[in-house]
């Protein structure tokens, strides 16, 4: 099973490559024969894997594989290493940012350490920060309270150190069914001052309480009259 | 008519909107009626106008007492209300940078952990009725300092936060 795991981890992009280069159609008609296709998965090994694009074969489209072969000889000796390494870092420091969702409570106006430790991150892993931030998103999401208190903490982190990973946390947020969770978001955007981000409060759906729906506009319009 | 000015969350409130007193999330409680000395912070005020100059210069000193600027609720709570449920109201010194509204200060006093529930009463009252309340955004915060900088205060008086945003607000002028 260590091996359906190792498919399972690997980038979706590598994936994509290694399942065209291992000309589909074998890798296909195995699975299809086998009654059961993670036993069938299980022993299609790395190696044989990587062996079978040692035959130089057509692709899909019946290409030669030898510079592909190239590629997936580099990727070999590098990627499957680093994958396992990124996904170690990526879920020690997302525990890292979910202990303070857990452990702090946001309240205007008073420090939090939430800031500070992003920037840190963001410094000393900035190819890894987008997936921390998701990986904090799929560990909050089914938590709507330290969601939103992670939210709250998340207005006072200045845009520049989440940049774009920050907006596809925030606005993911917003299809979260929590009144607090979604009005923090709102509280996010404004923070954050991007007249972009106008757009991603139009496209949400209105509150049902009046004063944050008020709220809620007036941002909008805020964020619209930024130049 | 007079009135008691205090910061809140309404946020942190909203879950509490159907409770009893006793189900109060804890939440609500400790982060938004944080006690000192087992005292509330207030401010006194005479106007229900949330546009009214004194109440903004309320605000504003609010504001500065944030690490950052910051949207937050203000609440105007009844007086009467407050003595009634046997809170005592206690004018003392405020701290903040407006010299002219320290006076208005007050804090209503030996808060214990029933009187922490007569409080939030009266808040969500408020919230229930959505009477005399207001989210202040970030935007009018800054609106407001940027009117006392320089008059009632300087630069250097303000913590770093803010001195952070008053540079970024000028670079962007």
């Amino acid at each position: 099973m260590q091996e359906l795991d190792f498919y399972h981890h690997a980038n979706p992009y590598e994936y994509a490559i290694a399942d065209t280069l291992t000309h589909s159609d074998s890798f296909f008609k195995e699975s299809q024969s086998s009654n059961d296709f993670v036993q069938e998965a299980s022993y299609s090994s790395k190696d044989r894997f990587l062996a079978s694009v040692d035959e130089p074969s057509p692709d899909l489209w019946g290409n030669s594989l030898t510079s592909q072969k190239t590629l997936l000889s580099f990727r070999s000796n590098t990627s499957f290493k680093d994958v396992s390494e990124r996904e170690k870092v990526t879920e020690k420091k997302a525990r890292s940012i979910v202990a303070i969702a857990n452990n702090q409570i946001f309240v205007e106006g008073e420090y939090n350490s939430l800031e500070s430790h992003l920037e840190t991150l963001k410094h000393q892993f900035p190819d890894y920060f987008s997936e921390i931030l998701t990986t904090v998103w799929t560990n909050l999401f089914t938590d709507e309270k330290a969601l939103a208190n992670f939210l709250g903490m998340l207005s006072t982190v200045d845009y520049d150190i989440v940049g774009r990973s920050g907006d596809m946390f925030a606005a993911a947020c917003y299809s979260h069914q929590d009144i607090q969770v979604k009005d923090a978001v709102v509280r996010v955007f404004e923070a954050w001052e991007q007249p972009g981000h106008a757009n991603y409060l139009q496209m949400m759906e209105p509150f049902n309480v009046p004063f944050l729906e008020k709220y809620r506009l007036s941002i909008i319009e805020y964020l619209q009259s930024i130049k | 008519m007079s009135y008691l000015l205090r910061m809140f969350s309404s946020s942190k409130w909203l879950p509490c909107l159907e409770l009893d007193q006793a189900s109060y999330e804890a939440d609500a409680v400790t982060g938004c009626t944080r006690t000192s000395k087992n005292t509330l912070s207030v401010w006194h005020t005479n106007s229900d106008d949330f546009e009214s100059e004194h109440n903004k210069k309320l605000i504003t000193a609010l504001a500065l007492s944030m690490t950052k600027a910051q949207t937050f609720d203000v609440v105007l709570l009844d007086p009467a209300n407050i003595t009634n449920k046997g809170i005592e109201i206690v004018a003392s010194k405020g701290q903040s940078l407006l010299d002219s509204i320290n006076t208005d200060h007050r804090d209503l006093s030996a808060i214990n952990l029933n009187k922490l529930g007569l409080v939030g009463d009266e808040i969500l009252m408020h919230l229930r009725e959505e009477l005399r309340f207001k989210r202040v955004t970030k935007a009018e915060v800054i609106g407001y300092v940027f009117k006392h900088l320089d008059v009632d205060f300087e630069f250097d008086d303000l913590n770093a936060g803010w001195q952070k945003e008053v540079t970024k607000q000028r670079a962007k002028n």
